[in-house]
């Protein structure tokens, strides 16, 4: 009975379209993991000696255990966010000669077998052998090893519960940031004292310490295997869910600037009503934020060269973000574009100005930076004018040949969908190229005249935006529009 | 066979379904037609238990369908691509059916056979996952892995829409030959009045989540649909 469970599990895995058709993603992603597991093994090992490095003439097998409950608790918090419930492909079993317990055990026993539960293990088995075992002997050692993974694993089913109610009680994401916020502020004001209870818990060394996780386990599972025993139904399982159609405006006011406005405003709506787009948009938001890791540190705000890389990504963020896959967007309707009474220069304008007008946005919401000094504002500035000038027209180039196909309703974490070399290729001339003009510049010690050429760079794009949208993209456009539709269509 | 009773749906606030009583005996063969939106689809969800009612219940050879299992041993269906395995090809399908059946190989092979006109070499022995296959092909595969295991009750979802006509008039005889071979209970709603006509003995309507028609097929039949159906 497993048995084909598992085959199913091994053949979605390695027939996964982005897994098949993508070789340059999966190098990355591997590169990307391999890169994870290496700091948490040399995490692992080092940890030991950080730990006397930083805490001084106290036991250190007492300050780890001290902040194994704070590990565990971030670590939930991650897997809400980033480990997937696999409840949601059950469907076409649904209606097979197969026990919905079945169902329900496979999907319960699939989800051990996740990135996050073998990650635990790299911080924790180098310190068991250099630390644990010398001190308590190695049966004691094994034990409190077993202790703190068995929470981990207990992690999983906690996250399962939470994501499976989440579909029915989305306000459950504000409640669990309000607890973890709460249970800090209460450990740092020590009046719950969290530090204390996870070296005493964990500092315990004692049988009785692991049976708490082993049976928590065990709850949990049963809790889980009745809630989703009884929620196996299209409903439920997010299948059927239909969002109001109320809640995002019209754009009307986009009304008065013609059909180019008519084409903003359904583009806005697809980014306000599809789950990509939008959390493109939200991700786009804390890039803002950006700034805040190096305009704080003064090295970096002597120099030019590393603030013309945030100026680029802060005023630009929604732009790289979001029109990386300029065409991509338009996968499920994009023959529709190209037959319906839809003037090519004005569709392609459209689409510059929806870039332009967040990059103007940006600007003016990254303002108060302003705070750290009239320098980061002009480079801003000087960024933002590169970004709508020459970076938006870049990428309308480079994503105007063969897109690849995305499904918007599908979630953004961890979605390499439509990602291809066109997406890494884009970084060089967005990113890399304002900062090699001014490293030219700086070769003379003509710095502050590099910020100057990369604005002036930019206002000569925005001067020449229409002839080049006119004769340049929308001939590229018209020659290339078949093979564009080709590639968005579904194979 | 299988009764409905008292069965209401809302989404939403929004009654999309209400039948107060419908009995479908053993072996009769059942069509459901409607406007879209009547409620056909729900109906048959709310038979296959894969989404639950507000009120009321259906039961299947005496025992309620919510929450059971029993019923899937001996009920083959297929509404739409979501009952597929798009990551498998269709013969790791078949056979992962087969085996839900335990249908020897030889067996499996035997009960397909009659569908080898219907494939059109284009779905036996060929490399291609289900997710790949055309609408019409896909639905081809969904069809055939509902007859698998000799059912007792099929269930099926607009069958003849997405095909052609070769492969329409071809599954109306497969349906017809399948229900005079084994005693079967057959479920399909259609927009095609001809076909449905054809292959049901008895048609149900619906409009707005109600019954508004329920008539044993007579010669009749085709023209009184037409007519109500003629606004």
């Amino acid at each position: 009975m497993s048995n084909w469970f598992s085959n199913h599990e091994r053949k979605r895995f390695k027939r996964s379209p982005t897994f098949s058709r993508n070789s340059l993603i999966n190098v990355f992603l591997i590169f990307f993991i391999v890169i994870i597991l290496l700091y948490m093994v040399g995490l692992g090992f080092i940890v030991d000696l950080l730990i006397i490095d930083q805490y001084p003439g106290q036991d250190v097998i007492s300050v780890f255990n001290g902040f194994i409950l704070f590990y565990l608790l971030g670590d939930l918090l991650m897997r809400f966010y980033l480990q997937d419930v696999p409840a949601l492909e059950v469907q076409p079993y649904l209606h097979l000669p197969i026990k919905r317990s079945s169902i329900v055990h496979f999907v319960l026993c699939k989800s051990i077998f996740t990135l996050f539960n073998l990650l635990p293990l790299f911080l924790i088995i180098p310190f068991l052998f250099k630390q644990v075992i010398p001190a308590m002997g190695s049966s004691t050692g094994f034990v409190w090893a077993l202790t703190v993974y068995l929470f981990a694993i207990c992690n999983t089913y906690i996250t399962v519960y939470l994501k499976k109610q989440l579909t029915s009680r989305p306000q459950i994401v504000l409640y669990l940031v309000l607890a973890f916020g709460l249970l800090f502020l209460l450990n740092h004001l020590e009046i719950v004292p969290l530090t204390a209870w996870s070296m005493h818990f964990f500092g315990s060394f004692s049988i009785l310490a692991l049976i708490i996780p082993i049976v928590l386990t065990g709850i949990l599972y049963f809790l889980n295997l009745n809630t989703l025993t009884s929620s196996l139904y299209l409903e439920e399982l997010g299948k059927m869910k239909k969002e109001d159609a109320q809640w995002s405006g019209d754009f009307s006011f986009l009304k008065r600037f013609g059909s180019v406005g008519d084409i903003m405003s359904l583009e806005l709506k697809l980014i306000l009503r599809n789950k990509r787009p939008r959390s493109v948009l939200f991700v786009s938001l804390a890039f803002l934020c950006y700034g805040l890791i190096f305009y704080t540190n003064d090295t970096y705000l002597e120099g030019y060269a590393m603030l013309i890389f945030v100026g680029v990504f802060v005023t630009g963020g929604f732009m790289l973000n979001y029109g990386q896959f300029a065409f991509s967007w338009e996968s499920g309707f994009f023959d529709s574009v190209l037959t319906k009474r839809i003037d090519i220069r004005k569709y392609l304008e459209a689409k510059y100005n929806l870039l332009a007008i967040s990059c103007i946005a940006s600007f003016i919401l990254t303002a108060p930076y302003a705070y750290f000094g009239w320098k980061v504002i002009l480079i801003n500035l000087a960024c933002c004018l590169f970004n709508i000038g020459i970076n938006s027209i870049v990428i309308l180039y480079f994503t105007g040949k063969s897109p690849k196909r995305i499904d918007i309703s599908k979630p953004n974490v961890m979605n390499w969908e439509g990602v291809g070399a066109t997406q890494f290729i884009l970084i060089i001339p967005t990113l890399i190229a304002p900062i090699l003009l001014y490293v030219i510049f700086n070769l003379f010690d003509l710095a502050p005249y590099g910020i100057v050429f990369i604005a002036a760079l930019g206002l000569m794009g925005i001067l020449l935006k229409r002839p080049l949208l006119e004769q340049f993209y929308r001939n590229r456009f018209i020659k290339n529009k078949y093979q564009i539709a080709q590639s968005l269509r579904v194979e | 066979m299988i009764v409905v009773e008292n069965i209401k749906k809302q989404f939403k606030q929004i009654e999309v379904l209400n039948v107060e009583h419908l009995e479908i005996p053993k072996g009769q063969s059942f069509g459901l037609v409607g406007n879209n939106g009547a409620g056909k689809t729900t109906l048959f969800r709310l038979v296959l238990d894969l989404i639950k009612p507000t009120s009321g219940r259906v039961t299947s050879k005496g025992e309620a369908v919510l929450g059971d299992d029993n019923w899937k041993r001996y009920t083959g269906s297929y509404l739409d691509e979501g009952f597929l395995i798009s990551f498998l090809t269709p013969d790791e399908y078949f056979k992962f059916i087969g085996d839900l059946h335990s249908l020897s190989d030889g067996e499996l092979k035997k009960q397909l056979a009659p569908f080898a006109e219907v494939f059109n070499d284009e779905i036996i022995g060929k490399k291609k996952f289900i997710r790949d296959l055309s609408k019409g092909n896909q639905k081809k595969v969904g069809i055939a892995a509902a007859l698998l295991g000799r059912p007792e009750v099929v269930v099926l979802d607009e069958p003849f829409a997405n095909l052609d006509p070769t492969t329409q008039i071809r599954l109306k005889q497969l349906l017809i030959q399948y229900k005079t071979e084994h005693e079967v209970t057959l479920l399909i709603s259609s927009h095609d009045l001809n076909h449905v006509t054809e292959v049901c003995e008895r048609i149900v309507v619906l409009e707005k989540g109600l019954i508004v028609k329920d008539m044993a097929t007579s010669a009749g039949t085709l023209k009184e649909l037409e007519e109500f159906f003629t606004v």
